[in-house]
């Protein structure tokens, strides 16, 4: 896959911490994605009373627009046509306008004739650090220096 | 392969392709798409920047495809009423998929597993979905999972 060169594989080590990277999601932010989504506002990620309708204590951020920011912090990162797989677990409900913590910690790299392989571990939490929004796992392939 | 299930659903929905699209990858959608997630590598959102780095056009962000994942798919006639959310997501780009591209899209049912908690029973639901472009050659496999919580 061509790729944009932002890391090399040389550049990073078993236990490399990146982040946590503070990012936020404004409301006029849902509304654009969910409108691209096919799922017009109003509904229950952009408005208080349907939230409220299906339970929820407040909107929320749909869980592919929370794959998307984390897509985002790995892409900033390592750079575009970097990532293989990412795959994550939705475990809470992901307010607007609220500082969101991403953390990615590398739990392997193997360098072969598959590629130079970085395999990562993903987290996205809020104000309670032990219970994360979002655990998972990333695979990425990265340009070697050699 | 389906594993052990206490609740009833329509089994005969394992091994059936369910083929929707065509999806056009505009540039409309990538800029609206990128706009809304903060997206600013030039790879996603310039088209020299593309060019220089090898790609013929503006490339889409890794997950774009998910967006198009949430076709219609048959109902599975799950007898577990409760609340349903997302669950999860998987997303393993195979290929670029760029600005002018279209892609179709084959789904077909993974898996309908039970798990048991402080919370409850949940019943997870996964959907396999393979993205194709308009040369038919795969960029793009996204698993999602619905769970429904009693």
């Amino acid at each position: 896959m061509t790729q944009s060169a932002k890391l090399y594989f040389e550049d990073v080590e078993l236990g490399d911490e990146i982040g946590p990277v503070v990012i936020s999601v404004t409301d006029e932010q849902v509304v654009d994605f969910c409108s691209l989504w096919g799922n017009p506002a109003p509904n229950r990620f952009t408005d208080q009373e349907q939230a409220e309708k299906v339970g929820l204590a407040e909107p929320i951020v749909p869980g592919i627009m929370s794959m998307a920011l984390v897509s985002r912090v790995l892409t900033d990162w390592a750079g575009a046509g970097t990532v293989l797989d990412l795959d994550l677990v939705f475990r809470g409900t992901i307010p607007h306008n609220q500082p969101l913590h991403v953390g990615v910690q590398i739990s392997d790299t193997e360098q072969g004739e598959t590629g130079n392989r970085v395999q990562c571990d993903i987290t996205m939490t809020g104000p309670v650090p032990d219970r994360p929004y979002i655990i998972g796992t990333a695979l990425l392939d990265l340009p070697s220096r050699q | 392969m389906p594993t052990q299930i206490d609740y009833e659903y329509d089994h005969s929905l394992y091994g059936v392709e369910h083929e929707s699209g065509p999806f056009p990858v505009t540039e409309e959608i990538v800029e609206t798409y990128t706009r809304s997630v903060g997206e600013d590598n030039p790879i996603f959102t310039d088209r020299e920047s593309a060019r220089a780095a090898g790609y013929s056009n503006v490339v889409a962000p890794p997950t774009l495809c998910a967006l198009f994942e949430r076709g219609e798919l048959p109902d599975i006639k799950l007898q577990f009423k409760g609340r349903q959310f997302h669950g999860g997501q998987r997303v393993e780009p195979r290929a670029p998929i760029m600005v002018g591209d279209t892609l179709t899209a084959s789904s077909h049912l993974k898996d309908v597993y039970t798990k048991t908690g402080r919370s409850g029973t949940m019943v997870h639901v996964v959907w396999e979905t393979t993205f194709r472009n308009q040369d038919g050659a795969v960029v793009a496999d996204v698993q999602r999972s619905q769970v429904v919580r009693e």
